[in-house]
């Protein structure tokens, strides 16, 4: 039952998105290796790094938003 | 609409125009959103163990992902002109964050169909896609090439952050663990971002697309206020069917879907064939992610300066360019040369496409319209990928399906140059002066 699902549904749906399609698991090793060979850091201070890229950007979004906000109700008044 | 009665304000009191702090937003859903996806081939391993299955059944969940996702577009797009886009994107961001949650709750593989395969691809389709486009296409008129490009970038930027940062996660924990980092980054920074600064029209802020006027802040009432209709803007959608644009669009973007999905999926193993290492093919299909991220802001910059439509149709005929390198050049020249063309067109056709469309329909059904052409491409990316697979099984070579991926450009190239853009493009029509009357038909159009 297992396999015939599989292949039915393997067949049928086995395809990648264009605009969102799960990265290639030799490409992960790859990128991996070359982070590792490149930095020489711990898993953990990457992750650390990457996380605080990541929040850093909308928080500096909404941070310029915030002030422009209070800019646009100064000209007003 | 902004050019209604109520005489909104033709340029941003507050600097910069608020349009570009929506499309900073976007963007930033987009890296998160496409990136978290994007992320689910780090775990095909662990899953294969953890599960005790096999990567086909691992990909079946990103395959039928794949095809909700596709199926999910019109209707994203037509609760996006019922509703405004920022609730359903609200909606979608939530539940995806929810979704992606739940995945690192799943006990086995047909969990995981279900939960990312159907839940997380379909709350997907509200998060990011057709209603960003489609509220991008109310805050940007002259500028819309360049700013769909940038919100499209965020989901290149997505893979080179998010996978690395899903790759490390997994090494100092677990992959549930992974999984709740990944829906709790999504929950903290997408929705309050999405909450705080997306707004559906810039009219709710009482200001125009592009900022107004000539967009320069400090002549902001050079030119007076002025009414511009789509040609084909209709009262419902459906009358849009008996249009030739929608289907010109369409075929192409079907035929964008037929080569991607086709490369998406076959290239590492047609590089096998040719003697090429996986390694090598992956590295140069990185390569390719990164020109494409490039190629994309640089097409969606210069489709505001020239006609839409003819950089539509280069677009395919430089990627028909590189599945002709993919016929006739050896093994490695045809890799790199494959990865240099492609990358260059890879994601470029999504700004010209969405563009083109707000400019033909104009925006009263515009996420309909283009989760409609949405859907053409996801429909055409799924039968390539498959006709690939069997055209590989039959003759043992893609020579036959690289011929038809390069037949199939040309003609999308041909069909795009053939849309009569100067007769249906917003971008071509003289503009109205507002009077009164003008004014009053135009409020009740909207």
């Amino acid at each position: 039952m297992d396999m015939w699902i599989e292949t039915t549904l393997y067949s049928a749906f086995g395809l990648i998105l264009h605009h969102s399609e799960y990265v290639d698991p030799t490409l992960v090793d790859w990128i991996k290796d070359k982070i590792d060979q490149i930095t020489g850091v711990s898993a953990t201070t990457i992750v650390i790094v990457l996380g605080l890229v990541t929040s850093a950007f909308p928080i500096g979004v909404m941070a310029l938003a915030l002030r422009r906000a209070r800019r646009a109700r100064k000209r007003k008044r | 609409m902004a050019n209604g009665q109520n005489s909104p304000k033709t340029n941003d009191p507050g600097g910069v125009f608020y349009g570009w702090y929506i499309v900073a937003a976007m963007f930033f859903t987009s890296l998160i959103g496409v990136g978290s996806r994007q992320g689910f081939g780090v775990f095909v391993k662990v899953w294969e163990e953890d599960f005790g299955t096999s990567v086909g059944m691992i990909s079946v969940a990103a395959g039928i992902g794949w095809t909700v996702n596709g199926l999910v577009q019109p209707i994203a797009g037509s609760l996006t002109d019922r509703f405004g886009g920022r609730r359903v994107m609200i909606v979608g961001s939530i539940g995806m964050a929810l979704a992606t949650i739940g995945v690192g709750f799943m006990p086995n593989v047909y969990g995981l169909i279900v939960m990312y395969g159907f839940v997380l691809s379909a709350l997907a389709g509200g998060a990011f896609g057709t209603p960003t486009t489609s509220v991008i296409s109310r805050w940007f008129q002259r500028n819309r090439g360049r700013a769909i490009s940038f919100v499209m970038a965020g989901g290149s930027a997505g893979g080179l952050i998010m996978v690395p940062f899903a790759a490390y996660l997994l090494v100092i924990s677990d992959w549930r663990t992974a999984w709740f980092v990944l829906g709790g980054m999504i929950f903290l920074f997408g929705v309050p971002l999405i909450v705080g600064i997306v707004r559906d029209d810039p009219a709710d802020m009482g200001l125009e697309p592009d900022g107004g006027s000539d967009g320069n802040p400090d002549q902001p009432n050079l030119m007076p206020l002025q009414i511009r209709v789509a040609p084909l803007e209709t009262t419902h959608w459906r009358d849009s069917i008996h249009s030739a644009p929608l289907w010109q669009l369409s075929v192409a973007f079907w035929v964008c879907g037929i080569t991607t999905g086709m490369i998406a999926v076959h290239f590492v193993r047609w590089a096998e064939s040719e003697d090429i290492s996986a390694g090598t093919a992956a590295l140069a299909f990185g390569v390719l992610s990164v020109i494409n991220g490039a190629g994309l802001i640089f097409v969606g910059w210069i489709s505001d300066y020239m006609p839409r439509k003819n950089l539509l149709g280069i677009v395919y005929l430089v990627r028909a360019g590189a599945f002709l390198a993919l016929i006739f050049l050896p093994g490695q020249a045809a890799l790199w040369s494959f990865a240099v063309l492609g990358g260059m067109s890879w994601l470029a056709t999504v700004p010209m496409t969405n563009g083109l469309t707000a400019d033909i329909y104009g925006l009263r059904n515009i996420g309909m319209i283009n989760g409609l052409i949405m859907m053409s491409h996801q429909l055409g990316g799924g039968a390539a990928v498959i006709a690939a697979g069997v055209v590989f099984d039959v003759w043992g070579t893609y020579d036959a399906a690289f011929v038809a991926g390069f037949a199939t450009l040309v003609l999308a190239g041909v069909v795009s140059f053939s849309i009569n853009e100067s007769k249906y493009s917003i971008r071509y029509q003289k503009p109205v002066p507002i009077t009164p009357n003008v004014a009053t038909a135009a409020s009740d159009g909207d």
